[in-house]
């Protein structure tokens, strides 16, 4: 057993974890923050996105332990004191929320890629959100709530 | 449920003692994106993984003057974000921005790339082209071998018990060198390449081919030069028909496998188009890589 320290969505976590645990399934059964989706347990499928030190990255295929001295941000982490961010305004206005599960995933790797590109092309939002796999929308209303966020709609 | 202990060396005599008393049941983590993925599906069993990924002596590019250094802990998008790579060496730069998604380039690293050493692997190519070296560490002490020599078959290297990789060395390009690199895949992002090419040249004064290097991947056992191709080009003016005849040259002599992703002979026809299009390309002549392929 390992002793570490997550900082999560800006709070620290004290854990005792083994070595071999991914930070997917410490995020989703020690902490408790199961808007972290498992959709393969591979790194094909984004639904386990989160962002580390801002970057996204598959939680699946990390060691919590590896992710420990790092600032983790979950789904969880995005809304405000309870305010959402425009970017989840506006999946929710343009129907870009089907089942959900892909969504947080989504949602993350669009912060992270209007952090970098805060007007990004339709083909730049495409090749970011390449790692995250929709199986009920076909893209379309994501990219465009992104859009409409970058164009400053929302 | 594989269990495993978990070491983060502090430095580089740290992983090498650890990895000699691990006694071959160690693996060495960086990225992850492919040792986790080996161990869940059984093809990996470490009782204990030693993490570089924070490794500072794996971790930089430099450009030597008249080499480039890259860590092998270097990530994918750290060579994607790097200038000094987009300017000493865009075909790697061009094989790193296209592999997978940006979750997999933001964790996974070149030496990860090429330890796993699939025959289809990105970044291979482009530093076969390159004429690379790896620098590995290990109970002999330090070791070069050049990359042609390290990949011996699909998965297998010349690394040694308890070796690690440690840097990728790449010789600097003499002035007026072109490269460039292209991925033939089923998807524009996270597709396992059907094939892929680097290609390097150099024209001389004469307006004739100086140095020529063409790379293929996913149509051998190891990622391999077509020298063929290579030699109806050395020393010659560039021309329609030279162009065509190395690119059937290339087609010739690789050697390409049926599998889930290609037929063989796919890959022979796709392997003929592509290289014609990389050398026009090369030559700064007419090089259409918008996708289609020739009717």
């Amino acid at each position: 057993m390992t002793s570490l320290i997550l900082r999560v969505n800006g709070n620290d976590h004290a854990l005792e974890l083994e070595p071999h645990r991914s930070l997917l399934a410490v995020l989703r059964e020690e902490l408790g923050l199961t808007g972290t989706k498992e959709g393969c347990n591979a790194g094909d499928c984004g639904a386990c996105t989160v962002l580390l030190d801002g970057a996204p990255v598959n939680a699946c295929l990390i060691l919590a332990v590896q992710a420990a001295g790092q600032e983790i941000t979950t789904i969880e982490g995005v809304a405000e004191e309870g305010q959402l961010h425009p970017l989840q305004e506006a999946f929710i206005e343009y129907g870009a929320v089907q089942c959900g599960y892909c969504t947080p995933g989504m949602v993350l790797s669009s912060i992270a890629l209007l952090r970098e590109t805060p007007r990004p092309s339709r083909t730049e939002i495409q090749d970011a959100l390449a790692g995250n796999l929709c199986r009920c929308t076909g893209y379309v209303q994501i990219v465009e709530a992104i859009q409409s966020v970058a164009e400053g709609r929302k | 449920m594989v269990y495993f202990d978990y070491v983060r060396p502090q430095t580089l005599d740290d992983l090498l003692a650890g990895l000699r008393q691990a006694d071959n049941e160690g693996a060495v983590l960086a990225g992850g994106t492919d040792l986790h993925v080996k161990i869940r599906a059984g093809a990996a069993c470490p009782r204990v993984v030693f993490d570089i990924s924070n490794l500072a002596p794996l971790r930089s590019i430099d450009d030597q003057g008249d080499q480039l250094r890259i860590g092998a802990a270097v990530s994918m998008t750290e060579i994607i974000a790097s200038a000094t790579l987009q300017r000493k060496a865009p075909a790697l730069v061009a094989a790193a921005c296209q592999m997978s998604s940006r979750q997999i380039r933001n964790r996974a690293t070149l030496g990860g790339n090429i330890v796993t050493a699939s025959p289809a692997a990105d970044g291979i190519p482009p530093l076969l082209a390159a004429d690379a070296t790896l620098v590995l560490l290990g109970s002999a002490g330090r070791r070069e071998v050049t990359l042609a020599e390290f990949l011996t078959g699909p998965g297998k290297t010349t690394l040694a018990q308890n070796e690690v990789l440690a840097e990728v060395l790449i010789p600097a390009e003499a002035p007026g060198c072109r490269s460039h690199f292209v991925k033939v895949g089923r998807r524009k992002a996270q597709a396992i390449s059907i094939i892929n090419l680097a290609g390097r040249m150099a024209i001389g004064q004469d307006g004739s081919v100086r140095d020529i290097r063409i790379a293929l991947g996913a149509v051998a056992p190891t990622a391999m030069r077509a020298r063929r191709a290579e030699a109806a080009l050395l020393g010659n003016l560039p021309s329609a028909g030279n162009l065509a005849e190395a690119a059937a040259l290339a087609a010739a002599e690789c050697r390409p496998i049926s599998d889930i992703r290609a037929s063989a002979s796919g890959r022979r026809l796709l392997v003929e188009a592509w290289t014609l299009r990389l050398l026009q390309t090369l030559c700064d002549k007419r090089g259409d890589m918008s996708g289609e392929l020739p009717s």
